[in-house]
């Protein structure tokens, strides 16, 4: 022993060495349990889906509602005669309300703040900040594929093609 | 110190006790705190209010986790099934409806006086970020709470909710998978609100509450600022005197709550589907309502960093106002203070007066809810409050009247 000041720096090196310890052995559980909790694997949406006749087939002015995955879809044909059909995700853009489509006036409404989209996805009225996302699709045969991508749409027909 | 208090003949309990257990310190700790008595001491009341609404509510919570199953398919099934089926099982679930808003206004009275009054200026710093904290996790317990019997209501609360933080730059995305437990709300989400419910942000308040109970019994109630020393009429001891007191006003709020909960129960609301879209007049719980309509009109991102910057700013609070630190006034903060309220009371009552959510009026069809026999009971109720409530004013003043007999001696 030298002095009573080599004796004080002595403590202070062992406390620095068990709060680094410590502090590393925090920061290592971080990683995980951020990962555990985040759930940051979750399922990510399908390539593609494929509708049914009776799943898409609306009268003129009609809406419906499927889930792509988890994803609420909105499903709409347009008033006018043979309308268009017009496949929406139906989740609004500005705080993720499911949103829904108004027979009678032809738009789409999100009630948690009084948000109006036309049935093209843009926005009319209310405090949503972008369009409604559309999904993609194309027909095949009977039936329709929708696709958030519009590369995957390809991959209906190529999948059908090769098995 | 000395002792404040006569020596009062040990219960055999407290000896028994005392033969095994050295009860001085604690004695002496809690003999400590004094109460002074002044035009506005009712403001002492909130927060032991609030303590007991929560006590409350960790009862009747326990009794609805007996029943309630945290899943998709059957967390709505099961609510119905506890307000419609198990005896008596309405009134707890509308006690603990009832409980969480009367725990919440408790909280915010308790905040708001202490605002006003300047009771976190130094040297209560402390006092006032476990207070803070507590207060965020409470809004974080009603919110989670809310969620959980899945109905209409309760989905798209927490589909707006959970989405806000997602307006954050960098870590947005990351929190709003980490609040839904994915990147829509599911039955995932119930289960995650479930046990922050339950387990994790009570026991989180729990711990605060214990810090904060520690240094206001360490450092003693504050005195409002600018009241001067006149005009405090007297130091009342906490215990017995003010504790007997607030023990007067849980009993009243226990009356009321069973009140409500006979009269208005809570309703169970219709199961949500996130296959139709949201009905119109949605809205959250009342004390999200002011952030729910702000939102409406302004961009999210301007709404979202004006929360957070509002929440950091109280948070921070005691180290901002310098002024009531050095025990002067500081009028540019009460004006701030002013402006907040003003805010969050119009907006509350701009959301209000707005049409509220259509829906069909509901009935309970429990066996065990009978309005005649519930009317009779709650007169009986009333009738041992009122008769608790009046024997323990008698005891209050009984103490009051030794202890000035004793320092007068």
């Amino acid at each position: 022993m030298k002095s009573g000041d080599s004796f004080l720096s002595r403590r202070r090196f062992l406390g620095s060495m068990v709060g680094g310890g410590m502090a590393t052995l925090g920061a290592g559980a971080i990683v995980p349990l951020v990962q555990y909790a985040g759930n940051l694997r979750d399922e990510p949406p399908p390539d593609y889906l494929e509708l049914s006749r009776e799943e898409f087939d609306l009268a003129p002015g009609k809406a419906k509602m499927l889930l792509y995955g988890q994803i609420p879809m909105l499903i709409v044909r347009t008033p006018e005669f043979a309308g268009e059909l017009k496949i929406f995700v139906a989740v609004c853009t500005h705080f993720d309300c499911t949103v829904g489509y108004v027979e009678g006036e032809n738009r789409i409404f999100c009630a948690c703040h009084e948000g109006y989209y036309g049935v093209d996805g843009e926005v009319i009225s209310g405090p949503p900040p972008r369009p409604l996302k559309q999904f993609f699709q194309r027909p095949k045969g009977d039936r329709l594929i929708v696709a958030l991508e519009e590369e995957n749409l390809g991959k209906a027909f190529a999948e059908s093609a090769a098995g | 110190m000395a002792k404040r208090l006569p020596n009062l003949p040990p219960d055999r309990s407290s000896s028994w006790l005392g033969e095994r257990l050295d009860l001085e310190p604690l004695m002496e700790l809690m003999a400590h705190k004094m109460v002074p008595v002044h035009r506005h001491s009712w403001i002492y009341l909130l927060g032991g209010a609030a303590l007991f609404c929560f006590l409350l509510q960790v009862a009747t919570g326990s009794l609805l986790m007996l029943y309630y199953q945290p899943t998709e398919a059957a967390a709505h099934a099961s609510v119905a099934r506890i307000a419609n089926e198990v005896p008596y099982g309405w009134f707890v679930r509308s006690m603990h409806a009832w409980g969480a808003n009367f725990f919440i206004g408790l909280v915010l009275l308790h905040f708001l006086t202490v605002l006003f009054t300047r009771a976190y200026r130094k040297p209560r710093e402390l006092t006032w970020l476990s207070g803070m904290s507590m207060l965020f996790l409470s809004l974080g317990i009603g919110f989670s709470g809310y969620l959980l019997p899945w109905n209409e209501l309760s989905y798209y609360a927490t589909l707006v909710g959970t989405q806000i933080p997602g307006t954050l730059p960098v870590v947005g995305d990351f929190v709003v998978h980490l609040l839904r437990g994915g990147a829509q709300v599911t039955g995932d989400t119930i289960t995650r609100f479930y046990a922050a419910h339950v387990v994790i942000l009570p026991l989180l308040l729990g711990g605060g509450m214990l810090v904060h109970l520690a240094l206001v019994q360490f450092q003693g109630m504050s005195r409002p600022l600018g009241m001067g020393v006149e005009e405090i009429e007297e130091e009342r001891p906490f215990f017995s005197e003010f504790a007997i007191i607030d023990a007067c006003l849980w009993c009243l709020i226990l009356g009321v709550l069973a009140t409500l909960a006979l009269l208005l129960p809570a309703e169970i609301g219709v199961e949500a589907d996130p296959l139709k879209p949201a009905p119109s007049g949605i809205e959250p719980e009342w004390y999200f309502l002011f952030m729910f309509k702000t939102l409406k009109h302004v961009p999210e991102t301007v709404g979202v960093l004006f929360f957070s910057l509002m929440a950091l700013f109280l948070f921070f609070l005691p180290f901002f106002d310098r002024r009531a630190g050095r025990g002067e006034k500081s009028p540019i903060f009460t004006g701030i203070f002013l402006c907040g309220l003003g805010y969050a009371v119009v907006f509350e009552l701009l959301a209000l007066i707005g049409p509220g959510m259509e829906h069909p009026p509901e009935a309970l069809t429990a066996p065990t809810y009978d309005l005649a026999h519930g009317l009779v009971t709650l007169v009986l109720v009333w009738g041992i409050i009122g008769f608790l409530v009046f024997y323990l004013w008698k005891m209050m003043r009984e103490n009051a009247r030794v202890r000035k007999l004793y320092e007068g001696g």
